[in-house]
């Protein structure tokens, strides 16, 4: 992704070339640190699988918002979106061909998430210095642990309800 | 010549209407919500009824009943500012330099209003036909109820314009607007309610039956009734089904009548500010003898503190009293109560007693949280409009302390009528008790009582919070009221409903059966309340935390563009 014009810590960007849209508004690094704070805190209280849902999903928008406004390379939309379409595609394979389908690739599936997750927090870089970066992606692996959770007490109570009578 | 006015004006706002997405976002967004409500509950009703014609019934008369909700207040939310706005604006004048007349311009508003949600029912009605091909109902069964949903929204829209035309101010346009669409729906089933208590042998039996009928027939919701009377069963006779025809024209007609008071009414009102004389001085009589009431409903004794204890606070503490839509229905709410059970027979079992009084004070419980919500939006939002809160924060005064004070002016003001509420609950239960409850019984109400206190005080909060929020983001106090009412109050049942679908469908309903049921049921809907609570709490004391000073200078900056979740560039690798 290219860096937000205006944002470069050296200070304003070129005007743009004629015919392109105005540049978009410079990041308030004050912002970005709160929000990025912010983000722990949500992630870290949205682990509580259910309850804590709407938190990890808070957790998730601000770090979208943390990573548009801080130009980080890469898009940070799909990025989250593989993780739910990994989630889906693994439920449906266990819908399809029976629950141990999900137990057998579930630890390759989150060990996978996490390891994107290790990767875009080394290598993506924003064009904003962040200090409190490190805080930004424990909260979005809290919000991912916080989904995992919900998603395997789900499973259990499909398991326990498909031996009720 | 008529004709020649009013059709460039309908088509002017027909072409304008036309041109906006929302129209027919709105009717997409109707018919997805229709259709996936009918599948879900198709599905739960396989699992839980069995009978598919029962399914089909309740299919019909659940959609009926939404769609009977959403005409009223769509009615009401896009008329009753509509030309109460012009007239503050002062462009009313401008069109009565042409030939219109009043009723020209309140025809031309009235279709373009209309088409949005007549879209969006428009939009439903093929939904409710799949119960024709699960058995059990007819077509007529399923044509009434759609009859019933369109002229109530021809019904609200007219209500709306009438009051339009006769008020200036926003609020009382909006409060109007609600108190006159629910006297007609609520003064059916008390007079119907009256007719009964006085029909049999007694003198006046046959005035309460003509006044019963006649409030009856000009109540929207007894229009719905007899549209699914037939369908859910039917009553005692004579059954309500035969007086449908009969409803529905009344209904219609009183419409009509206010859509043509509203066209006489609108060219004498409009220039209503300027009258002077008799009715000004008698005006200015009454508002001095009621200097003092006036003055206790706004605090203004609180505001004389000296502003230098704590200014955020003094400044939240300098809003317009309790509005007339919550003055109102607390009249309406305690008298319908008091009448209702004047009207039991003398030796009136407790039991019947507490049956009136608990939804009276639910009723109460949810005028508050609107009151609440509506001085929450206003002060963010007025100063963000006017610039006040610019000026504000060239002050040594941070935006925490704003806010704080916000809060805490809210907490004064109805801590003490929360407070009454409460012991108004508590009086009730320990009434209940004495008169018709076991100690057993009398624990289990009282632990529901508690519950449902806390529900009521977190709700409160959380309904300040957000609605203090939207006031700010939107610089819209109408918009903030209306997000905040839906947030707290809808979206937790919504969520409940979308959770449990695609639980009952994963696991057959099996956890939805026996015993499990005592223990699914109340999970998923504490789980859905938690987690929206929760997560609107954490998103507006957060964005009121960080993004005060941006938002307060957003029309000076260039306002950042929000990410969207799907877009051409989901497609880039990255």
């Amino acid at each position: 992704m290219s860096a937000t014009p205006g944002a470069s810590p050296t200070g304003p960007s070129a005007a743009p070339p004629l015919g392109l849209p105005l540049p978009g508004p410079a990041a308030d690094p004050v912002r970005v640190i709160r929000r990025s704070l912010r983000c722990f805190t949500c992630g870290f209280l949205g682990v509580v699988p259910g309850l804590g849902l709407a938190l990890a999903l808070e957790a998730i928008n601000l770090h979208r918002f943390v990573a548009r406004e801080t130009g980080e390379t890469g898009n940070p939309e799909r990025f989250h979106l593989c993780f739910g379409a990994g989630w889906v595609i693994l439920a449906l394979a266990g819908y399809e061909f029976g629950s141990f389908t999900i137990f057998g690739l579930l630890p390759a599936f989150l060990g996978w998430s996490a390891w994107r997750l290790w990767r875009r927090y080394r290598h993506a870089t924003g064009v904003v210095w962040n200090p409190a970066r490190a805080h930004l992606y424990a909260g979005v692996a809290f919000a991912y642990a916080g989904f995992s959770s919900l998603g395997l007490l789900l499973l259990m109570l499909i398991r326990v309800a498909s031996r009720l009578p | 010549m008529a004709m020649m006015n009013f059709l460039p004006v309908v088509a002017r706002e027909l072409r304008v209407s036309a041109r906006r997405p929302a129209t027919y976002r709105a009717r997409v967004w109707s018919a997805a919500a229709a259709i996936s409500l009918s599948l879900s509950l198709a599905y739960v009703g396989f699992v839980q009824l069995g009978t598919p014609a029962q399914i089909g019934k309740y299919l019909l008369a659940l959609l009926a009943a939404l769609g009977f909700l959403y005409a009223q207040v769509a009615g009401v939310w896009l008329t009753a500012d509509c030309l109460s706005r012009e007239k503050r604006e002062d462009t009313i004048g401008f069109l009565f330099l042409t030939d219109l007349s009043g009723l020209d311009i309140v025809i031309g508003k009235l279709v373009a209003r209309s088409l949005r949600p007549l879209y969006s029912l428009l939009a439903t009605f093929p939904a409710p036909v799949f119960g024709l091909f699960l058995g059990g109902i007819t077509l007529a069964d399923c044509l009434r109820p759609m009859l019933v949903v369109v002229d109530t929204l021809f019904f609200s829209l007219a209500a709306g314009l009438l009051i339009s035309s006769l008020t200036r101010n926003e609020r009382a346009a909006f409060s109007g607007a609600v108190l006159l669409v629910l006297y007609f729906d609520l003064v059916g089933p008390a007079l119907a309610a009256w007719a009964a208590v006085r029909g049999g042998p007694a003198g006046s039996a046959a005035t309460a039956e003509f006044l019963g009928g006649l409030g009856c027939s000009l109540s929207p919701l007894f229009l719905l009734i007899a549209a699914l009377d037939p369908l859910l069963g039917g009553s005692a006779p004579p059954a309500m089904g035969e007086y449908f025809w009969g409803f529905f024209w009344s209904v219609h007609g009183m419409a009509w009548a206010m859509l043509i008071a509203a066209g006489a009414c609108l060219p004498r009102a409009w220039r209503l500010h300027e009258t002077r004389g008799r009715s000004g001085r008698l005006r200015q009589w009454l508002e001095l003898l009621t200097q003092d009431v006036r003055d206790a409903f706004r605090g203004d004794a609180q505001r004389r503190r000296p502003i230098t204890s704590d200014p955020a606070l003094w400044l939240a503490e300098r809003r317009q009293p309790m509005s007339l839509f919550a003055l109102a229905g607390l009249a309406m709410v305690g008298l319908a109560a008091f009448v209702a059970c004047a009207l039991i027979p003398p030796p009136r079992p407790a039991e019947t007693v507490t049956r009136i009084l608990i939804p009276a004070l639910w009723l109460l419980h949810q005028l508050l949280k609107y009151e609440v919500a509506l001085h929450a939006a206003r002060p963010l939002a007025e100063d963000k409009r006017s610039g006040a809160l610019e000026l504000l924060l060239t002050t040594p005064l941070a935006e925490a302390q704003i806010v704080r004070g916000c809060m805490l002016g809210l907490k004064r003001r109805f801590l003490a009528p929360f407070l009454v509420l409460v012991v108004a609950d508590v009086l009730t239960w320990i009434y209940d008790w004495i008169g018709t409850l076991n100690s057993a019984e009398a624990g289990a109400a009282g632990l529901v009582l508690a519950g449902f206190i806390i529900v009521q005080l977190i709700d409160l909060y959380v309904l300040g919070w957000w609605a203090l929020w939207q006031g700010l983001s939107t610089g819209n106090a109408r918009r903030a009221l209306h997000s905040a009412m839906v947030t707290v109050l809808a979206k937790p049942w919504i969520c409940a409903l979308f959770a449990a679908g695609p639980v009952v469908m994963l696991t057959r309903g099996a956890l939805f059966r026996g015993p499990w049921a005592d223990l699914a049921n109340p999970l998923i809907l504490v789980s859905a309340f938690v987690c929206v609570l929760t997560g609107s709490c954490a998103r507006a004391m957060g964005g009121l935390q960080d993004e005060f000073r941006s938002k307060v200078a957003e029309a000076f900056t260039l306002k950042p563009t929000t990410p969207r979740w799907f877009s051409r560039e989901l497609f880039r690798r990255g």
